[in-house]
C-alpha cells in the first residue's frame, strides 16, 4: 500500500510541475497588466501544434523545442498586446474587466475556431518517450522528471532575472504596487507588452511538454485556463514560488483524490481548492495582501 | 409608464426579427431535399467537423447521371443536401432540425452526431412527420420512445462489441478483465453492455474505473491496475481519452495479456507508434476486409478528402446513403408515409453489411474486432471476415 | 415628437406586438416558435446575469449554474410524477439556497477573481451531474415525460422573459437597486454610507437566480432531454453573458438590444454560411470590447434615442457632471461622481 502511496505522490508531483510553470505565466501578466488573460491556454495549444509540427517535420526534441519556442511566442504576445490589450488602456476597474473578458474571450474563441478549421487533426499527439525507471516496485517516468527539471530550472532562472535584472525589479514593483511603480518612473506600457509576451511563451513552453505527455486538441485551451487561474489564486499572484507550489499541490491533490475517491472526482478538486483557499487566505499561499 | 418606451424598442425589433424566418415558396419536386447538421464546430467537430464534404461528394456522384430514379415521376431526381452547423449542442440542433423540416421543407432528414443530438433531434422528424435516418446515435433511450418515424443505421451501444465477446468465449483462454470507462454516453452504454457480456462469456470483472473525459493523468488508475492484474484491460473510451491511457499504460509498463481500446484507428496509432501494437479494438471498416463492396466508401473518401483513419465514423455516413438511395428507389416517391415504410421494411447489403432495421428502429451493423499488428488493422473475427489472426497474449513491455 | 406622442406610441406598439406575439402559433410555422422560444430563454438569463453583473458590477460568469440547477430539479421532479409549476418552484427553492450558500465564499472575490471563480463553479457542477448517476442520470443525460409542449412552453417562457425584465427595470428604478449602483461604483464607500453590502450582494445573487432557474425549468420541460453539457456547458454559459455585454451591461434595455441583435445576426448570417461561426462570435468580441465596451446602447449612434427615453434619462441623470452628460464611453461607465 505504501508503495501505491509513493507512486501517487511521485505522479502527482511529475504532473503539477507543468501546472507550475502554465500558471507562472499568467500569474506574471495578470499582476502586471491587471487584465484576465482568458487566452493563455489557446497560448498553450500553440506551443503543442508549433511542437508537434518540429518533431514531425525535422525530428526536433521537445525539449529543445521549448526554449525555442520562448523567443517565438514572446513576439507573438507582444503582437497580442499591442493590438488587442493596450488599446483598452487605464480604464475604471469595472469597465476594464468587461472589455478585457470580451477581448480575451473572443480572441480564444477566434483563435480555437480558427485552428480547428485549418489544422483538422481532431486529436495531437506524439511519439517521444523516454524508458521508465523503477526505484522498488515504483515506477517513475523518466520523461516527467526530466520535464520537472527542466522547470525548475527554468524557474530558478526566471527567479534570477525577477530578483536581479531591472526588467524583473519593474515587473515585481508594478504587481506591488502599480501605482507606486508610475511615481517612481517605471514605463508601465513598456513593461507590460515584454511580461505579457514572457507570460504567453511560458505558456506555449508549457504546451510543448503538455503534448509529450498528452494530447493536444484545438479547444484545449479554455478549460486550461480556468484551472491554471486556479493555480494562481492558490500560489498567489505575481509569486514564482506560489505558481510552482500550487501546481504542485494540485497535482497532489488530483492524484490523490482519484485513487481514493474515484477518478471522477478529480476534476472538482481545482475548484474546492480554490474556495478553501480564499476562504483561508484570500491572497493565496505567497501572495502579498492588496 | 415609460416602460413602454423600451417595449417599442424591443417589440419593433422583435417584428423585423420574423421577416428572415418567413417560410420559402413550398420546393417543386424537382430534387430530392435532404436535411442534415453537423457538428462543424464544438466539442464533436473532431468526430464529424468535415462531413458536409462527404455528404456533398455523395450528391455529386448520384446526380452524375442526373440523380435517383422515383418511379411516380418517371424521373431521375438530383440530390440536395441543405446542412446547417449544430455547434455540438442539443439546443442547436433542436432549433435547426425544426428549421428544416418546417422552413427548409426537407423530404428526408439524416441524424447529427452523437446519441443526446439525435435525441433531441429526432422529435423534429416525429412531429412533422419527416422520416429521420439517425447515423451515430445507438443509445437505446432513442428508440424507446415509440417514435415511428425513426430508424438509426447503427446497431445498439451495449451491443456494440458483442463479436469480441463472441470470440473471447470461443476462445476460453481470457478469465479475468477490468473496464477504463469514459463517462461520455457512447463509451459508458459500450460498457454496460460489455459488463454483461463478459460475465456471460465467464469471464470475471475485477474492476471498473469511470473516468471524466477529459481526464488527462492515469497515475492512480494505472497503480490499481497493476495491483489487480487482469488477463484483458478493456479501455471503454473516444480516442483522445485512449491515447492518453496507453501512453501512461506503457509508461507504468501495465502488462495484462491483452489490451483493448474500443476506438483505435488511424490517429490513435500515430502519437503511440510502438505502443500501439498489438491493441485490439473494433471497426466498422477496414480496407482489406472481406466484406461488402468497399468501392462507394473508397471513392466518396478520396473526392472529400476526408481521412478514414481520422474520422472513423465516415463509413457509417456512407452506409447511411446508401441505405437512403436504397429506401427512395423501393417507395418510387418522395410520399412520407410511402418512404417511412419503404425504409423499415428494407433489407439491403451495404458497404459495412446487411442492414436491417428492428422493429423499434435500430439497425443491424456492428463492429468487428480488430488488432494492430505491424501498424496495420487485422480483422481477427469471425473467420469469414477475418484478414489475419489474433495474437494472444500480448508480448509485454519491459 | 413630444412626451406625450411617445407614450401613445408606445401603447399602440406595445399592444400590437403583445398581440402578434400572442397570436404567433397560428400565424408562423413551428419553427418561429421555437426560434422566439429560445430567444426568450437567452433574454431571461442575459437580463437576470445583468441584475448582478450591470447593476452590481460583480461579473457572474457562472450564471448558468442556477439554469441548470434550475433544470435538472425540474427534470428530476418531473419524473418523479409532479407537475410542472410545483417542480419548478420547488428546484426555483433550491437553487435559490444554493445561491445564498455559495455567496459567501464567493463574494470574498473581486473583481477578475470573482469572475474566475463563479466561471469554476460551473465545471463543478457539470462533474456533479455526471457523478451523482443516481440522481441526475450522469453523463448520459435525464429525459422528462416525452411530448410536444411547445405552444405552452413558448407562451411560459415568453411570460418568464417578461417577468425578468419588469424585475431588472423594476430593480433599477428603487432605491435596491441605487444601493447597487453604489456598490459596483466603490464598494468601501458604499460600506461606509450604510449599505449592507453583503447582505444586499447575497440577496442580489439569489434574486438573480430565480429568473434563471424558472427557465431552466421552462426549458427541460421543452426539450423533454439535457445533459451535463447542455446545461453546463460553454455555450449556454458564455452566449447570455456575452450578448448581455455586447448590448450594454447596466442599462435596462441593453441586454434586450445585444440578445435579440446577436439572434438576429446568428439567423441571418450562420445558416447563410456554414463555417467559422465561433471565430465571427470572437471578432465580434473583440471589436464590441475594444471600441464600444459599454455596449451598442452606449455607441454615439444610438444616444438621441436613448435621451429620449424617459427612462435611461432618468438614470442618466444620476450620473451628470456638472450639469452636463458625460462622455460618449457613457453613463454607467464607472467614471468618477463628483
Amino acid at each position: 500500500m505504501t508503495a501505491d502511496l509513493v507512486q501517487l505522490l511521485a505522479g502527482g508531483i511529475l504532473l503539477g510541475g507543468i501546472y507550475g510553470l502554465a500558471a507562472f505565466g499568467l500569474s506574471v501578466s495578470f499582476g502586471v497588466l491587471n487584465v484576465l488573460n482568458l487566452a493563455h491556454g489557446e497560448f498553450l495549444m500553440l506551443g503543442s501544434l508549433l511542437s508537434y509540427c518540429a518533431f514531425v517535420q525535422f525530428g526536433m526534441n521537445p525539449f529543445v523545442s521549448a526554449v525555442l519556442v520562448i523567443p517565438v511566442f514572446t513576439t507573438m504576445g507582444l503582437l497580442f498586446f499591442l493590438v488587442l490589450i493596450r488599446p483598452l488602456g487605464e480604464k475604471p476597474h469595472h469597465e476594464l474587466l468587461v472589455a478585457s473578458i470580451l477581448v480575451t474571450l473572443g480572441a480564444s474563441l477566434a483563435i480555437e475556431d480558427l485552428t480547428a478549421f485549418f489544422w483538422e487533426r481532431p486529436v495531437t499527439g506524439i511519439d517521444y518517450s523516454l524508458a521508465p525507471f523503477e526505484v522498488g516496485g515504483v515506477v517513475i517516468s523518466s520523461l516527467r522528471l526530466l520535464i520537472l527539471l527542466f522547470i525548475c530550472v527554468l524557474a530558478a532562472g526566471l527567479q534570477v532575472y525577477l530578483r536581479r535584472t531591472f526588467m524583473g525589479r519593474a515587473i515585481r514593483a508594478i504587481t506591488q504596487c502599480r501605482e507606486g511603480a508610475k511615481v517612481v518612473g517605471i514605463p508601465i506600457s513598456g513593461v507590460s507588452a515584454l511580461t505579457f509576451g514572457l507570460g504567453v511563451a511560458l505558456a506555449a513552453s508549457a504546451g510543448v511538454f503538455y503534448v509529450t505527455l498528452f494530447t493536444a486538441t484545438p479547444t484545449m485551451g479554455i478549460p486550461l485556463t480556468v484551472k491554471y487561474l486556479c493555480v494562481v489564486v492558490l500560489g498567489g499572484l505575481g509569486s514564482l514560488v506560489g505558481s510552482v507550489l500550487g501546481g504542485l499541490i494540485l497535482g497532489l491533490a488530483e492524484a490523490l483524490t482519484a485513487y481514493y475517491a474515484g477518478a471522477e472526482w478529480s476534476p472538482c478538486i481545482a475548484f474546492v481548492l480554490l474556495l478553501t483557499i480564499l476562504i483561508i487566505r484570500p491572497q493565496g499561499l505567497f501572495g502579498t495582501e492588496t | 409608464m415609460q416602460s413602454k418606451h423600451e417595449w417599442v424598442m424591443v417589440l419593433s425589433l422583435a417584428l423585423i426579427a420574423f421577416l428572415p424566418v418567413c417560410p420559402a415558396a413550398a420546393a417543386a419536386p424537382d430534387a430530392i431535399v435532404v436535411g442534415a447538421t453537423v457538428s462543424q464546430s464544438g466539442h464533436f467537430s473532431s468526430e464529424v467537423g468535415p462531413f458536409k464534404r462527404l455528404m456533398d461528394a455523395w450528391a455529386e456522384v448520384v446526380n452524375k447521371d442526373g440523380g435517383i430514379f422515383l418511379k411516380e415521376y418517371n424521373k431521375k431526381l438530383p440530390v440536395k443536401f441543405v446542412v446547417y452547423d449544430d455547434k455540438s449542442d442539443e439546443a442547436t440542433a433542436k432549433k435547426y432540425y425544426e428549421r428544416l423540416a418546417t422552413v427548409d421543407k426537407v423530404n428526408v432528414l439524416l441524424g447529427p452526431y452523437s446519441s443526446p443530438l439525435t435525441f433531441a433531434a429526432s422529435t423534429a422528424g416525429e412531429n412533422h412527420k419527416i422520416p429521420f435516418i439517425a447515423i451515430c446515435a445507438n443509445s437505446p433511450k432513442i428508440y424507446e420512445r415509440g417514435f415511428k418515424w425513426l430508424v438509426g443505421v447503427i446497431d445498439l451501444g451495449p451491443r456494440y462489441t458483442y463479436r469480441y465477446w463472441e470470440m473471447i468465449k470461443a476462445e476460453g483462454k481470457a478469465k479475468s478483465v477490468s473496464f477504463v470507462v469514459e463517462d461520455t454516453l457512447h463509451p459508458q452504454g459500450v460498457f454496460k453492455g460489455s459488463s454483461k457480456l463478459a460475465e456471460e462469456a465467464g469471464l470475471k470483472v475485477l474492476s471498473s474505473e469511470i473516468m471524466p473525459a477529459d481526464a488527462r493523468d492515469f497515475t492512480p488508475v494505472l497503480t490499481k491496475l497493476k495491483n489487480f492484474d487482469p488477463d484483458i484491460v478493456y479501455v471503454s473510451s473516444n480516442i483522445p481519452f485512449g491515447i492518453n491511457f496507453m501512453k501512461q499504460a506503457r509508461e507504468m509498463k501495465l502488462n495484462p495479456r491483452e489490451i483493448h481500446c474500443i476506438h483505435h484507428s488511424g490517429v490513435f496509432r500515430d502519437p503511440l507508434g510502438e505502443s500501439a501494437e498489438n491493441v485490439v479494438g473494433q471497426s466498422y471498416w477496414v480496407q482489406g476486409m472481406k466484406l461488402g463492396d468497399p468501392k462507394l466508401i473508397i471513392e466518396l473518401l478520396e473526392k472529400s478528402k476526408v481521412s478514414e483513419p481520422m474520422y472513423p465514423w465516415a463509413p457509417a455516413y456512407v452506409a447511411a446513403f446508401q441505405v437512403l438511395q436504397a429506401a427512395l428507389e423501393k417507395a418510387g416517391t418522395l410520399n412520407n408515409d410511402a418512404l417511412m415504410a419503404a425504409l423499415k421494411g428494407l433489407e439491403i447489403e451495404t458497404v459495412l453489411g446487411k442492414e436491417k432495421f428492428h422493429e423499434t428502429g435500430y439497425g443491424s451493423i456492428n463492429t468487428y474486432p480488430s488488432q494492430i499488428q505491424e501498424g496495420k488493422y487485422v480483422v481477427i473475427w469471425p473467420a469469414e471476415v477475418a484478414t489475419g489472426k489474433r495474437v494472444y497474449p500480448r508480448p509485454t513491455w519491459k | 415628437m413630444n412626451d406625450s406622442g411617445y407614450r401613445a406610441l408606445g401603447f399602440v406598439g406595445l399592444a400590437v406586438g403583445a398581440l402578434i406575439l400572442a397570436a404567433l402559433p397560428w400565424l408562423v410555422v413551428s419553427y418561429v416558435m421555437v426560434w422566439v422560444f429560445l430567444l426568450a430563454v437567452y433574454l431571461t438569463l442575459a437580463v437576470s446575469y445583468d441584475i448582478v453583473g450591470g447593476h452590481m458590477g460583480y461579473m457572474n460568469l457562472g450564471h448558468s449554474t442556477f439554469f441548470g440547477i434550475g433544470a435538472y430539479g425540474t427534470a428530476i421532479l418531473l419524473n418523479k410524477g409532479l407537475g410542472l409549476l410545483p417542480a419548478m418552484a420547488v428546484s426555483t427553492g433550491v437553487t435559490a439556497a444554493f445561491a445564498a450558500a455559495v455567496s459567501y465564499p464567493l463574494f470574498r472575490l473581486k473583481g477578475a477573481y470573482f469572475a474566475l471563480g463563479t466561471f469554476g463553479l460551473i465545471s463543478l457542477m457539470g462533474v456533479l451531474s455526471s457523478n451523482l448517476r443516481d440522481l441526475t442520470g450522469g453523463s448520459g443525460g435525464i429525459s422528462t415525460p416525452p411530448g410536444n409542449y411547445s405552444i405552452p412552453a413558448y407562451y411560459l417562457s415568453l411570460l418568464v422573459a417578461a417577468g425578468t425584465v419588469a424585475l431588472n427595470s423594476w430593480i433599477a428604478r428603487n432605491r435596491f437597486g441605487l444601493a447597487l449602483f453604489s456598490i459596483r461604483e466603490d464598494e468601501e464607500v458604499a460600506r461606509a454610507f450604510g449599505v449592507p453590502t453583503t447582505l444586499y450582494k447575497c440577496a442580489t445573487l439569489v434574486i438573480s437566480s430565480i429568473p434563471a432557474s424558472l427557465i431552466g425549468g421552462v426549458y427541460v420541460w421543452n426539450v423533454t432531454y439535457i445533459s451535463p453539457s447542455a446545461v453546463f456547458g460553454l455555450e449556454i454559459a458564455l452566449s447570455p453573458i456575452v450578448m448581455a455585454m455586447l448590448g450594454g451591461t447596466g442599462a435596462i434595455l441593453g441586454p434586450l438590444l445585444g440578445v435579440v441583435f446577436l439572434t438576429l445576426v446568428q439567423e441571418l448570417l450562420w445558416t447563410q454560411v456554414p463555417y467559422l461561426h465561433l471565430t465571427m462570435y470572437g471578432v465580434i468580441m473583440v471589436l464590441v470590447g475594444l471600441f464600444m465596451p459599454g455596449g451598442l446602447i452606449r455607441t454615439p449612434l444610438l444616444r438621441p434615442i436613448m435621451l429620449r427615453l424617459r427612462s435611461t434619462r432618468q438614470i442618466g441623470a444620476l450620473f451628470r457632471k456638472n450639469g452636463k452628460p458625460l462622455s460618449a464611453s457613457g453613463p454607467a461607465a464607472g467614471e468618477e461622481v463628483r
